[in-house]
């Protein structure tokens, strides 16, 4: 080639540059006051108050939205790409394109860099503002410039992925159509297969503990997307964006921003590269005669819808399965075959990848179909060896499982307004670190394994085989330093019974009596760290609360515990009784109980001497812990009457209603606990919640016959009848319960049993 | 020249062009006629490079055209459906071209522009269609292309302009040595413009000859004997659409004005006519078109 060829082929080039640069040019203008506009607003916002401070700050935007500004650059990206090879969707277009002096590596090049260059202006100009905009309000220009720049390389490399990923598929496509269609699902392809599998997972994998609903904070995974953040080209640097996009000096030092940070966007940049390398391979065979011929590519589309079908199809499953009231499985799979039937008919149709004279198309239908029951499979048979594996016990440092014993007992700040103290009262954890405990855990973790999955529908004949939603947590902190974490939504009522054997472990007997003893160092030694790191001894309203009893059928409190000597007796009394008990004396007794102790948490508030509970917590802002003393705990019953005389309270009426069921016993959230505890509750209230075939007793002689079968604490998973007991001159009723095989046969006969 | 050496081109199943052989000589104007969807466009389109052929190649100037960035520098291809920056005028893709063609020429533009008397700094999205391909063929020629492809030049053009585009392209051929190839339908245009004729049918070249032979070979023969004809008394001559009336015989002939003078002297004929079919006349016969009775379909 002579010199004279080699700068003609130059300026050929050149040329080639700038027409696709001035493509971008209206593309990149808009980027530029989108992104700017989205991130200073809120800079601004939060700066202005610190101008003339001589603070270390800087802002760059809303931190809450991060996302948000994660998809505007990933959006960027895709735009520019799609504008820089839109000419490749138009006839005369190619026509003038593939016929000129330039061959398609130069032309493929030249656009590459010309779209690059323009994503790259789109992102760095905002940022430039934005570091202006800083150093008017913050004093640290080091600072500005390195978080900025980090920020800046960020989201620059999500940009250039997203534009990476959509040439490819513009490469791949022949329609503006397809090339907007794919491009959005080629970037979403990682965050649709994820949500897919997670959304298997959670209703077919047992014991999964990604993406499951935390509102209580539970130690779970995170969802996969979460989990795998780092692999998903779309939100890699989504928690390093909201993490470094502001600085106050007093923040903790792993907020500062080290070298370290930019190993991630490397190697994403380093992806990118290569796909637009692998891009041009492609880009110089596209076979031009199919421009403007939609369904060209069956294969890409196949696969993109396909992986929509898929997160369609699990999405669906996942709410249909994992709510308080799971669809049963064959109509939950049968109708998400429906929607994905739909979700595929209404992409293949409009983008032609099958026709009335290209039914071939349709074979990959079922072939998308067996991919996902094959997965479902894997799942539904233990999700290859996931459901199964329980660690070797020589390998277990302790172990942690939740069960529904008294829950707001032991582990309870008391309930309160908020939902925070439910933590601890539904499914609290301790640690067990003695073999014998760990042994007994295991296996009752094996019948959990074991029970699976089930559909089941309450049985008046088997009671106990009826599963209800119970979030049981499993965790083994092994020996060198894994954690292993299972979840299980669902058990049955006679594993809820079997599961109370927890209350004889060493550890439990330990928690409780530090407690009560409020003994901080053995109380620590039993609460996992990682979860009641912050928690005291002394915030256990049973280790510091005023103490309250009332008759079982009372609705006025009585202060009891008014001076710590006497509240300690208590204590005393009820730690040796409670201990000393059995499971069957704790949780089903077979005689009626007495007294009601209740502890407020004192927060320097005189509580008055005689109140009137409520089922509103909003009226007791103080932690609530309430005790049912039953009548074989005899220590704790001499105590109380040392100091209180009981009154005489008179039933009015009682009304009996058929089985326990979901909308009864102390429900006030998801997770029904088969444990039953009396409660009290205004007329009005009680009534309107009543269920039809209800059964009235007005006669005092059967009142009394009755009453005495009911009793205020149970382990309902025997499926009885609520009672509710009108009380004479009051506007309330107390709640009871009576067991299956204590209700006499005339009235199982009137609800129809 | 441009050789064309046993291309077949298939789009998905659909054969367009089968084992097709052609050569255009330097300096030449080669017109191609075909029916709709006979394959003159993906001929056009593979002999400029844009479409790889499933077998065979396409040679210009001894190379290999496809993606040949080298060779198609000095090649300009006006398709059918023109291209036109969006908001462009002819200024704009004057600037366009002239980045990709070295030998771009601002005066031939400036005189073109004048003589099809356009606006040059109009929308080219306001001109008419046949402005449009007024303003290709100024932007072709103004390149300056060793070889110029142009795939239904006529298309849209008034008779006024038929005759000026005819005109500039036989001045271009003598002064610069440009090859030409056109495809179009107006045969009558290409008679007075091409040198050579190419028919494309059923995916191949099958007619292929300077416009000088066509009125040497092939005549419309009007033949009175003496007697009765006999089908024997031609049967040694090449022809088609043979009748026979009595003594009067009507055919094609496909010979040399000389064989078939000689032919027809043996069988003695009181009367001999013999016309030159004209390139329309040849088309239509190469074609094999059939006659449609259209009696009563409007009733």
């Amino acid at each position: 080639m002579t010199l004279k060829d080699s700068l003609t082929k130059k300026n050929i080039t050149n040329h080639s540059f700038k027409i696709a640069f001035k493509r971008n040019i209206v593309a990149t203008v808009l980027s530029i006051l989108t992104l700017t506009l989205a991130m200073a607003i809120p800079a601004i916002t939060y700066l202005k108050q610190y101008i003339g401070k001589d603070v270390k700050v800087c802002e760059f935007s809303d931190t809450r939205f991060s996302v948000v500004y994660i998809l505007i650059v990933a959006l960027i990206g895709m735009i520019q790409a799609l504008i820089t090879f839109k000419f490749l969707y138009k006839r005369s277009a190619v026509n003038t394109y593939f016929s000129i002096g330039v061959n398609r590596s130069m032309l493929y090049k030249t656009r590459v860099l010309a779209g690059t260059l323009s994503t790259f202006i789109s992102v760095l100009v905002p940022f430039i503002i934005l570091v202006l905009i800083n150093l008017v309000f913050s004093s640290s220009i080091g600072l500005v410039l390195s978080y900025a720049g980090f920020l800046f390389i960020g989201m620059f490399v999500t940009a250039i992925v997203a534009y990476a990923i959509t040439t490819l598929i513009c490469s791949l496509t022949y329609t503006k159509a397809e090339s907007v269609t794919y491009s959005i699902l080629a970037n979403l392809f990682p965050t649709l297969i994820l949500s897919g599998l997670n959304g298997l997972m959670s209703s077919f994998l047992w014991g999964n503990t990604y993406g499951i609903n935390n509102s209580f904070n539970y130690d779970f995974h995170g969802g996969l997307i979460t989990h795998y953040t780092k692999l998903n080209p779309l939100l890699f640097f989504n928690k390093y964006f909201s993490n470094y996009s502001s600085y106050r000096e007093w923040m903790s030092m792993e907020n500062l921003f080290r070298a370290e940070l930019l190993f991630l966007p490397i190697i994403m940049l380093f992806i990118a590269i290569l796909i637009i390398t692998i891009t041009r391979k492609i880009f110089i065979k596209r076979h031009i005669e199919n421009t403007s011929i939609m369904g060209s590519n069956k294969v890409l589309a196949n696969i993109l819808i396909g992986t929509v079908m898929f997160a369609g199809f699990s999405v669906f499953m996942y709410f249909t399965r994992t709510g308080s009231n799971p669809m049963l499985v064959k109509t939950a799979t049968l109708l998400g075959i429906l929607l994905t039937t739909i979700i595929y008919a209404s992409f293949v149709f409009p983008l032609r990848v099958v026709g009335k004279k290209n039914l071939k198309g349709l074979i990959l239908f079922p072939i998308n179909l067996i991919v996902f029951f094959l997965i479902l499979g894997i799942m539904n048979l233990g999700g290859l060896g996931y459901t199964n594996y329980i660690p070797d016990i020589d390998n277990i440092e302790s172990m942690e499982i939740s069960y529904r014993g008294q829950p707001d007992l032991v582990l309870s700040m008391g309930q309160s307004g908020g939902v925070a103290t439910y933590l601890f009262e539904n499914n609290g954890v301790f640690m067990l670190t003695d073999s014998e405990d760990i042994e007994l855990a295991i296996s009752l973790h094996e019948k959990l394994i074991k029970q699976g999955w089930i559909d089941s529908k309450l049985d008046n004949e088997n009671p106990k085989d009826f599963a209800i939603r119970s979030m049981t947590l499993v965790y083994y902190n092994l020996k060198n330093g894994k954690r292993i974490k299972r979840l299980y939504p669902i058990e049955t009522l006679s594993l809820f019974d079997e599961m109370l054997v927890l209350d004889e472990t060493t550890a439990f007997n330990q928690l409780f009596s530090s407690i009560m003893d409020v003994d901080e160092e053995t109380f620590k030694s039993i609460i996992p760290e990682k979860e009641f790191s912050l928690i005291s001894v002394n915030q256990f309203t049973l280790a510091s609360g005023k103490i309250y009893v009332k008759d079982i059928l009372s609705t006025k409190l009585h202060l009891i515990g008014e001076n710590e000597e006497i509240a300690n007796e208590i204590r005393q009394a009820l730690k040796v009784d409670f201990l000393n008990s059995s499971l069957n004396e704790k949780y089903f007794p077979t005689e009626i109980e007495k007294y009601q102790l209740y502890f407020f948490k004192d927060y320097n508030d005189e509580l008055p001497k005689d109140i009137i509970p409520s089922n509103s917590h909003q009226l007791y802002p103080h932690g609530k812990v309430t005790f049912v003393v039953n009548s074989t705990y005899t220590n704790t019953i001499e105590v109380i009457e040392k100091y209180y005389k009981s009154e005489s309270i008179e039933i009015e009426s009682l009304y009996i209603v058929d089985n326990y069921n979901n909308s009864l016993a102390n429900k006030n959230y998801d997770e029904v606990s088969p444990f039953y505890k009396t409660n009290i509750m205004i007329i009005s209230d009680a009534l309107s919640t009543l269920p039809e075939g209800f059964i009235k007793i007005d006669n005092p002689e059967k009142i009394k016959e009755l009453y005495d079968l009911t009793r205020g604490i149970y382990h309902i998973s025997d499926g009885g009848y609520m009672v509710y007991a009108k009380l004479k001159g009051e506007f309330y009723v107390i709640t009871r319960y009576i067991p299956r095989n204590l209700l006499p046969a005339e009235l199982k006969e009137q609800l129809g049993q | 020249m441009i050789e064309i050496k046993n291309v077949t081109k298939k789009y998905g199943d659909f054969i367009a062009i089968e084992n097709l052989s052609l050569k255009i000589e330097e300096s030449s104007i080669y017109g191609l006629v075909g029916y709709n969807g006979a394959g003159k466009t993906t001929l056009l389109k593979t002999a400029i490079g844009m479409f790889k052929a499933n077998n065979g190649k396409v040679l210009v100037d001894g190379e290999n055209v496809y993606d040949n960035e080298e060779i198609r520098k000095s090649m300009f291809f006006v398709p059918d459906e023109i291209y036109f920056l969006p908001q462009a005028n002819i200024l704009d893709m004057s600037k366009f071209y002239k980045g990709f063609y070295p030998k771009w020429n601002d005066n031939i533009r400036k005189k073109l522009t004048e003589v099809f008397r356009l606006d040059e700094k109009e929308h080219i999205a306001k001109f008419s269609k046949g402005m449009q391909r007024q303003t290709a063929i100024i932007l072709a020629l103004s390149s300056k292309p060793k070889y110029l492809l142009l795939d239904e030049l006529f298309d849209g053009l008034d008779p006024v302009i038929r005759r000026v585009v005819r005109e500039l392209l036989i001045e271009v051929i003598s002064e610069t040595k440009t090859t030409v190839m056109v495809s179009t339908h107006n045969l009558r245009e290409l008679e007075n413009l091409c040198d050579h004729i190419g028919i494309i049918n059923n995916k191949n070249i099958i007619y292929d000859n300077s416009i000088d032979e066509i009125g040497n070979n092939k005549f419309r023969c009007k033949v009175i004997l003496e007697n009765k004809s006999k089908l024997e008394d031609y049967s040694s001559i090449n022809l088609r659409k043979l009748k026979i009336s009595g003594k009067i015989a009507t055919f094609i002939a496909s010979e040399s004005e000389e064989i078939l003078d000689k032919k027809l002297a043996l069988i003695n004929p009181v009367l001999v006519e013999k016309i030159p079919l004209s390139l329309e006349e040849v088309l239509l016969e190469e074609m094999e078109v059939e006659d449609y009775d259209f009696k009563g379909l409007f009733n």
